[in-house]
């Protein structure tokens, strides 16, 4: 392979134009002009958001829906680190990595919707606000996405043979795990907790006392799904460097499969004693109500029962479409809170739809994480163990 | 329903029935979700 002045090989420099990376190229161009033009002339020039529906796409899907689908990453890791269940190993790097790029793009989404992007730190150093549940989300998501990226960086180092501090990173992984455990249940709760002072605005079958306990068992389970879905597509385009045969990919994802179906059937049963608690039956024959039941039974009871059957028959395809549901459905419940049954008393003229150039912005950012994954597994021990740290932490 | 000690009175006791029923519920679907790798490990130890 002959290398050019800039370092790249002859066929990989070749391999550059391909359709994925030219259509990757259009979308994240795009995604920049409009968060250019968003930086410059401000939200009204590229969203439809007003101070009536402050929160829209950018916060409902890349921030609530990205946090709750990257909670995989610790649900994988504690799985195998804390609790001893070895035969998820080869499911942690990826479900880290995604997990990674998941909260970076939480991030990107918030800056893109607060703006000024100086005044990031602000919560720490100048105005903690910690009567706040902002200010715990702002740390939690803080701290974590700087635990998550600690976790993913064996396998750069690995890649780049830093035998010291690969060492060095090996021997913090209990502490890492334990730190990505308690942060995540904290601000995944506390997301939820936000919606507490909306009893007004949120429509009373979205709004609950126990939102915070339901955001966290719905995160765990969307978490869950997403492993299935990502390890479904990795397992796909990355198949020449996936070491473990296909029965125990296949386990693997029943085991995955396994724990969704009992944690839907937790948050079914939670969102049902919520109902009862706040005598709220009545509102399900309205409208609001059958599309309330709509998210209930069609993307919790059913994936809930698709996995259950899934698990019991041994039918993988089942449990992928179980899996797709289930994150489809946490997406749908974090729409509903933030934007759909939110403010839903106002006249349908004034209601939040999100602009082109939000979805652009969100196509664009998950178009960035997909990119920034097929990078990193392309080059690093992301999909299989570096034949120098078999069996290291 | 006429004071809010009735309102409560009600929405508790309807709320721990339903949560009563789901965990009564939860045996048969734990049933139904570990019959077959149930019946794969008494099998395996040759019972069957």
């Amino acid at each position: 392979m002959s290398e050019t002045a800039a370092g790249i090989s002859a066929p990989a420099r070749s391999r550059l134009l391909t359709p994925f990376n030219l259509v990757s190229a259009v979308i994240l161009i795009g995604g920049a002009v409009i968060l250019a033009i968003r930086f410059t002339k401000g939200l009204a020039a590229t969203t439809n958001l007003s101070h009536t529906n402050p929160w829209g796409l950018w916060i409902g899907f890349d921030v609530m829906s990205g946090v709750a689908l990257a909670a995989g990453g610790f649900v994988t890791s504690s799985a195998v680190y804390l609790f001893g269940m070895k035969e998820y190993r080869p499911i942690v790097r990826p479900a880290l990595l995604t997990g990674f790029l998941g909260y970076f793009l939480v991030v990107l989404g918030l800056l893109a919707d607060l703006g000024r992007p100086w005044r990031l730190p602000y919560p720490f150093i100048r105005q903690a606000g910690p009567t706040s549940p902002l200010f715990e989300v702002a740390l939690c998501v803080a701290l974590y996405l700087t635990v998550l990226f600690i976790e993913t960086t064996p396998a750069a180092f690995e890649w780049l043979g830093w035998k010291r501090w690969r060492k060095l990173v090996g021997s913090m992984t209990i502490g890492l795990t334990i730190l990505g455990v308690i942060l995540p249940t904290m601000h995944q709760s506390t997301l939820g907790a936000l919606y507490m002072v909306t009893p007004t605005k949120l429509h009373p079958l979205w709004y609950s006392a126990h939102i915070p306990v339901h955001f966290f068992v719905s995160a765990v389970a969307g978490g869950l799904a997403m492993v299935i879905v990502e390890g479904m597509v990795s397992h796909r385009a990355f198949h020449h460097q996936v070491q473990i045969s296909s029965e125990q990919f296949e386990s693997i994802n029943f085991g995955l499969a396994k724990a969704a179906s009992v944690t839907l059937a937790m948050y079914f049963a939670v969102k049902t004693v919520a109902l009862a608690l706040e005598n709220e039956w009545h509102l399900l024959g309205s409208a609001w109500g059958l599309w309330y039941l709509l998210e209930i039974v069609g993307f919790v009871l059913l994936p809930c029962l698709l996995f259950a059957v899934g698990y019991r028959e041994r039918r993988l395809t089942l449990v992928r479409v179980a899996a797709v549901i289930t994150a489809v459905g946490i997406m749908l419940n974090r729409f509903n809170v933030t934007f759909i049954a939110f403010n839903w008393r106002i006249p349908a003229e004034l209601r939040y739809v999100p602009s082109w150039m939000e979805i652009w912005v969100t196509v664009a950012f998950i178009t960035f994480a997909v990119v920034t994954f097929r990078w990193a597994a392309n080059r690093m021990p992301i999909m299989y163990e570096h034949p120098d740290w078999k069996g290291a932490h | 329903m006429e004071t809010l000690f009735d309102y409560l009175t009600y929405t508790k006791s309807v709320g721990y029935i339903v949560a009563g029923l789901f965990l009564v519920g939860f045996i048969p679907f734990w049933r139904f979700l570990t019959g077959r790798e149930r019946e794969d490990r008494l099998r395996k130890q040759g019972r069957h």
